[in-house]
C-alpha cells in the first residue's frame, strides 16, 4: 500500500514540474527502512533529500506534502472544497452554453471563457445576454456572416472583464482526467499562494512588499542568466592545446628539448544580446517587472543592447541604465514619448532594422519582453522570419498567462519564427533560467 | 559505517557541528546508500565544514577538489609527468638504462595522481570534497559521471581503475549555475538554509569559547533581523556570525550597543555598499533595538 502511495506522491510531485526518475524513486524506496515511518517528520525529511534536487522545489515539495499525507479529516475537507468548486464550474459552464447563443446556435468559445462568463457577476452577463439578444433580432442581418462578428465582440467582452476581475478566474491547474490527482495539484496550488510564495503570483499583481521580494528574486535569477551565458562559450573539449611557438621559445634554455609545455585555450566569448521590450498600453501592468528585468539584466551582462518599443523603438544607452538608480530608470522609461501606445511590432522592428543595422549580427540572440498584442500580426510575422535569419536566436517572454496563450492568435503566428516561454510568474522566469537558451 | 542516524547526530555534535534532524539524516542516507551528497546553500552557512566534521567524525583522510572555471580532468584526475617522461627516453638514447618500451612510460611510476584518482586509490574510506560544483564547466560534469556513479575511472592507457573503498562524497553548490540533471540524479541532495536563532545561539556557544548567553543571544537575534529586514548583496551568514561574535568577544563586549556594532559592521557585511545602505535604511541602534525587544 506504501509503495502505491509513493509512487501517486511521485507522479503529483511530476505533474508539478519536478523531474523524478526511477533512480530517485529506488533512493527513496530503499530508505524508508532507515526512518521510523510513524513519523511524518523524518519521512518528509527523507522524500525531500532523495526525490528533490532544487532549492527552488522545496517549497512546491512541501505543499505537495502537506496535500498528500494530509490527516483524515483535512483530507476530507479538501475533498468537500474540491466538490463545491467542480459543481460551481459545471453550472459556469452550463450557464454559459444556456446564455451565449445567437441566433439560436451556441457562441464558439473555449471552456475557459465560458466558465469565466458564469462567474461573471450577474448585471455584467445580462449585458452580454442582452447584447446577443439584440443582435439576434436586429434587421437586414445575414446570420452566417454575421455570426463571427459577434464571437469575436463577446471575445472581446470577456478580455475586458478579465482585466477588471482578475480575481475571479479560477486558480489555474493542468488538469490530468484523474480527479484525486487534479484535487491535490488545486490544493498543492492554493497552499503555495497562500503562503505567500510570490513565485507563482501573476507578475502584474504583485503588492510593494512582495514586490521587494520579487526584486531579491529577480536579480538572483538575473545574475543565473548571465552566468549561463558565460559558461556556453568556455573552454572546449580540446581545452589545452599545446603552443608550439611558445614551448619552443621557452625552452630554448634547455637546448630545445621540449621540457616545459606551453599550453593555450579557446577564449571565452560572451555572446551579444540584444534585448527588446515592449512597453505599449497593453504591457503598462507589467511594467515593474519588465523595468526590473531590465535593469538586473543590464547590471550582470556587459555586451546587451536594450531597446524599449511600442509603436516605434528607442534605444536605452547602458550608461543611463548601469549608472543610474531605479528611481531613475523608471523615470526614464515613464517619461518616454513611446511609453503606453499602442502595439506595432512590425513598424518598431522595421525601425530597428533601418536604425540600427549593427546590432543584428550572427553572434546576437534577440529576447522580446511582449504579450505578443500587435497591429499588423500577418506583417510582423515576415519582418521576424527576416530578423531570424540576421541573428542567431530569437527568445520570446510572454508575460500572458498560457492558458490566455490560445485566445491570441499572434501567440501561434510568433511562435514559428522564436522561442517562445511564458513569463507570467517569477517560477515561469526561472523555469527559462534552468533551459539551455543560450 | 556501521552507525544508527542518533549515533551520527551525537558523533557529529561532538565535533562541534550544531545540526538538525534533517541533515543527519540526509548524510545518513547518502551514507548508506553509499551516494554522493549535493550539498546547496548560502556561502558560509557550513557546506565545506560538513565535508571536514565527516572526516573528522570517521577518522579519515579528507581530499578536496577545490572546482573553478576551465578546470579539466589534468588538475582533477590525472597527469602524466612529462618531464620525467622526457628524461627517461633521453636516458634511453644515451643508452643509460635498457631499451625502452612504450608500456615502461605510461606506468604507474610516470602517473600523478590529482584529488579524484587519489580518492579512489587510497587504501581506506576516505571522504572526497568536490567544493563549488557549480563554478566548473558542464563539459567537467559530465566528465564526473563516471565516478560519482560507478566509482571507478578509465585511464586509456592504464585501463579503468575501481575504487577499493568507496569514499564519502561531498558535492557543494552556491546555485550559481544550474547543475545538470545527470549530475542530480547520482546525488542525495540537501540544503542548507540559515539556521533559526535558537540554532545559530547554539552553534556561536559551540564555536566561541567564553562568549556570555546573552551576548550570543544578541548576535544571533540581530543577525536573524539583518537576514529578514536587510536587503544586502551578500548577506551575512554563519561564518561572519561567528567572525563578529569572536570580534566581540575581542572587544571584551559583554552586551551589544549600537556603536559597537557600527565600528564591527565590516565584519558582518563583505562589501560597503552594503554598510552603508544598512547605516541608512535601518541603523544599528534600531536593529537592536527591535531584535532584542523580541
Amino acid at each position: 500500500m506504501f509503495a502505491v502511495n509513493l509512487y501517486r506522491f511521485i507522479l503529483l510531485l511530476r505533474h508539478l514540474g519536478l523531474k523524478i526518475s526511477y533512480s530517485e524513486l529506488e533512493d527513496c524506496y530503499k530508505s524508508l527502512n532507515s526512518i521510523n515511518l510513524s513519523s511524518k517528520q523524518e519521512l518528509m525529511w527523507l522524500m525531500q533529500a532523495t526525490l528533490v534536487k532544487r532549492e527552488q522545489e522545496l517549497p512546491l515539495f512541501k505543499a505537495a506534502f502537506d496535500s498528500f499525507f494530509s490527516d483524515l479529516s483535512e483530507r476530507a475537507k479538501m475533498s468537500e472544497e474540491w466538490q463545491v468548486l467542480q459543481e460551481k464550474m459545471d453550472n459556469a459552464l452550463k450557464k454559459a452554453q444556456a446564455d451565449l447563443v445567437f441566433d439560436e446556435q451556441p457562441i464558439e468559445l473555449a471552456d475557459e471563457e465560458k466558465v469565466f462568463y458564469g462567474q461573471l457577476p450577474n448585471d455584467v452577463q445580462e449585458k452580454i445576454k442582452k447584447f446577443l439578444h439584440e443582435s439576434t433580432h436586429g434587421k437586414h442581418m445575414h446570420p452566417e456572416k454575421f455570426k463571427p462578428v459577434i464571437e469575436d465582440l463577446v471575445k472581446g467582452h470577456l478580455k475586458y472583464w478579465q482585466k477588471q476581475l482578475p480575481n475571479i478566474l479560477p486558480r489555474e491547474i493542468e488538469c490530468t482526467g484523474d480527479s484525486f490527482m487534479d484535487q491535490m495539484l488545486y490544493n498543492t496550488r492554493g497552499q503555495l499562494i497562500e503562503k505567500g510564495l510570490i513565485s507563482l503570483k501573476d507578475l502584474k499583481g504583485l503588492n510593494s512588499e512582495e514586490l521587494t521580494e520579487a526584486k531579491k528574486l529577480l536579480k538572483k535569477l538575473a545574475k543565473r542568466f548571465a552566468t549561463r551565458i558565460s559558461r556556453r562559450y568556455s573552454v572546449s573539449k580540446k581545452a589545452r592545446l599545446v603552443d608550439i611557438r611558445k614551448t619552443i621559445r621557452g625552452n630554448i634554455g634547455y637546448g630545445g628539448i621540449p621540457l616545459q609545455l606551453k599550453y593555450r585555450k579557446r577564449r571565452i566569448i560572451k555572446p551579444s544580446i540584444l534585448l527588446l521590450v515592449d512597453i505599449s498600453g497593453s504591457m503598462i501592468k507589467y511594467s515593474a517587472f519588465v523595468i526590473q528585468f531590465i535593469y538586473y539584466l543590464s547590471e550582470v551582462v556587459s555586451k546587451i543592447d536594450t531597446f524599449i518599443f511600442s509603436e516605434t523603438a528607442d534605444k536605452l544607452s547602458a550608461h543611463q541604465i548601469k549608472h543610474g538608480d531605479m528611481t531613475k530608470l523608471i523615470e526614464m522609461i515613464e517619461n518616454n514619448p513611446i511609453w503606453g501606445e499602442g502595439t506595432d511590432i512590425y513598424h518598431a522592428l522595421g525601425f530597428l532594422q533601418n536604425n540600427h543595422k549593427d546590432v543584428f549580427t550572427q553572434k546576437t540572440f534577440v529576447i522580446i519582453v511582449s504579450d505578443t498584442k500587435t497591429i499588423k500580426p500577418r506583417e510582423t510575422v515576415k519582418k521576424l522570419a527576416q530578423l531570424k535569419s540576421k541573428v542567431k536566436k530569437i527568445i520570446w517572454l510572454n508575460p500572458l498567462p498560457v492558458f490566455q496563450w490560445k485566445l491570441h492568435s499572434s501567440v501561434d503566428l510568433f511562435k514559428e519564427h522564436s522561442e517562445m516561454f511564458p513569463c507570467n510568474t517569477l517560477a515561469d522566469l526561472e523555469n527559462i533560467t534552468t533551459k539551455n537558451l543560450i | 559505517m556501521n552507525l544508527s542516524v542518533v549515533d551520527l547526530r551525537r558523533a557529529m555534535e561532538a565535533t562541534g557541528y550544531i545540526c538538525d534532524g534533517n541533515l543527519v539524516l540526509s548524510v545518513f542516507i547518502a551514507l548508506n546508500l553509499e551516494k554522493p551528497l549535493l550539498v546547496t546553500g548560502a556561502p558560509g552557512v557550513g557546506k565545506t565544514e560538513l565535508a571536514k566534521i565527516l572526516a573528522d567524525v570517521f577518522n579519515t583522510d579528507l581530499i578536496r577538489l577545490q572546482c573553478y572555471e576551465g578546470l579539466d580532468e589534468q588538475k582533477a584526475l590525472y597527469e602524466w609527468n612529462y618531464q620525467k617522461q622526457l628524461m627517461q627516453i633521453q636516458l634511453s638514447r644515451k643508452g643509460e638504462t635498457c631499451s625502452l618500451q612504450k608500456e615502461d612510460l605510461f606506468s604507474g611510476e610516470f602517473l600523478l595522481e590529482r584529488p579524484l584518482l587519489k580518492a579512489i586509490r587510497q587504501p581506506k574510506k576516505v571522504v572526497l570534497l568536490i567544493d563549488e560544483i557549480d563554478k566548473t564547466d558542464e563539459e567537467f560534469e559530465a566528465f564526473l559521471f563516471e565516478l560519482l556513479s560507478d566509482f571507478q575511472v578509465s585511464i586509456p592507457e592504464l585501463g579503468t581503475i575501481r575504487a577499493n573503498f568507496k569514499p564519502i562524497v561531498i558535492l557543494t553548490s552556491n546555485a550559481e549555475r544550474e547543475l545538470s540533471d545527470g549530475l542530480k540524479r547520482r546525488c542525495i541532495f540537501l540544503n542548507i538554509g540559515f539556521p533559526s536563532i535558537e540554532k545559530e545561539f547554539a552553534i556561536i556557544k559551540a564555536k566561541v569559547p567564553g562568549v556570555t548567553d546573552k551576548l550570543a543571544l544578541q548576535v544571533a537575534a540581530v543577525v536573524n533581523s539583518i537576514r529578514k529586514q536587510f536587503e544586502a548583496k551578500k548577506l551575512p551568514s554563519i561564518s561572519e556570525t561567528l567572525d563578529w561574535a569572536n570580534t566581540l568577544q575581542l572587544l571584551n563586549t559583554q552586551e551589544l550597543s549600537g556603536e559597537v556594532m557600527d565600528k564591527t559592521l565590516n565584519i558582518l557585511f563583505k562589501d560597503q555598499e552594503d554598510i552603508d545602505s544598512f547605516k541608512n535604511k535601518i541603523g544599528s541602534h534600531k536593529i537592536i533595538e527591535k531584535s532584542c525587544s523580541q
